[in-house]
């Protein structure tokens, strides 16, 4: 996984917050999943931003922590997603 | 029925929601191609058929319901019109049972009129107060037993309900409860049913432990919340999925959820009934 991917949410995953807890609903698997507040605020930025690197570039506005810990984080972030089918990459 | 009295032979009038309910002549139907088929039900083999792909329409307003050999209900939402035609196995007793324990929750849930929760519903201090759990938790065990202590029913199993300025109802559906499992039965008929919508109270997950332990309440929050709630989420057909979605998270962020913990022992009863008393009151 490298940042020169564009990622892309699925149509059939929806997103609502309940208790401060993002709630990621796949309808077509009918499985959902629970964002702590960072998976949260990466998902949201992943919705307005397909490509890794503006991602990160985003992301490192908002964070006071080494651009190559936030890559990490992210790239792990998207993985996770790719692996239960809640995004795709290009 | 479904707050406007219970009658099933009734025919359209002023409110919006009642509908004209009429056996049907035999004639050719219209073609329905899109069938899904559901888990057996009751024994009995159903079918929704639609007459275009409805995965995932904002609505469903004309199509089939199918008792196998028993019933075949056509819905029309927009004419607010059920008709039904008998089949070899057709009783009275079977139409009252499919119509108002399953036909009716789908054709209010495809037409986006109320959100149905799998839930004993009883009124406390003029608030719905409800009761969720897995299969053999003790919902109607519970349920019934409020009822003794004379608070009136508002839904047994099937509970609609609907959001309003931000707060929630509970709708007063039929007047029956079902404290033992029956195939294809509405179960007892009670006089202590609530006559209107309730604002929605307390909602507590049971959870069964043994018959010596203490009777626990526990907040839930978030992931928890928001699972007991979609676990509890009744006819969660193809329709509106993400509306739904909205709608159950709204829920979850307005009403508060608890678990409890029932210890397995009926004589125990009227403690666990105190101990939800006491807490509503909080």
């Amino acid at each position: 996984m490298t940042l020169d991917k564009n990622v892309a949410i699925l149509d059939t995953v929806f997103l609502q917050e309940v208790d401060n807890e993002t709630i990621l609903l796949d309808i077509k698997t009918e499985e959902y999943f629970s964002l702590n507040e960072i998976g949260g605020m990466f998902y949201q930025l992943l919705k307005v931003e397909s490509n890794l690197k503006k991602v990160l570039e985003e992301l490192m506005e908002h964070f006071e922590v080494p651009a190559e810990q936030l890559e990490k984080d992210l790239l792990t972030f998207v993985s996770a997603l790719e692996e239960k089918g809640l995004v795709t990459l290009s | 029925m479904y707050g406007y009295g219970y009658d099933l032979t009734f025919t359209k009038n002023k409110h919006s929601h009642a509908i004209f309910i009429c056996k049907l002549k035999k004639s050719p139907l219209p073609r329905f191609p899109y069938r899904v088929s559901f888990e057996t039900n009751q024994l009995r083999t159903i079918s929704l058929r639609a007459e275009y792909d409805f995965t995932n329409v904002d609505s469903l307003k004309r199509y089939l319901f199918v008792v196998d050999d028993v019933i075949l209900f056509l819905c029309d939402a927009d004419k607010k019109e059920i008709f039904y035609l008998e089949d070899k196995n057709y009783s009275e007793k079977l139409m009252e049972y499919w119509l108002i324990h399953i036909v009716l929750p789908i054709y209010f849930t495809l037409n986006n009129t109320y959100y149905f929760l799998h839930s004993g519903c009883i009124s406390v201090n003029d608030r719905a107060t409800l009761f969720m759990g897995s299969s053999y938790a003790g919902k109607s065990t519970l349920t019934d037993y409020f009822l003794k202590k004379e608070h009136n029913l508002v839904s047994d199993d099937k509970l609609a309900t609907y959001e309003l300025d931000n707060k929630f109802y509970c709708v007063s559906s039929h007047p029956f409860h079902r404290p033992y499992r029956e195939l294809e039965s509405l179960g007892i008929q009670t006089d202590n049913f609530s006559k209107s919508h309730l604002m929605m109270g307390n909602i507590y997950w049971i959870e069964p432990v043994k018959a010596k332990e203490d009777i626990c309440i526990e907040e839930l929050k978030g992931l928890k919340k928001f699972e007991v709630l979609r676990y509890s989420t009744e006819m969660d057909i193809y329709v509106n999925q993400e509306k739904r979605f909205e709608y159950i998270t709204k829920l979850a962020n307005t009403l508060k959820v608890y678990k409890i913990q029932i210890p397995r022992d009926l004589q125990r009863l009227e403690e666990v009934y105190e101990t939800i008393i006491e807490h509503t009151k909080l």
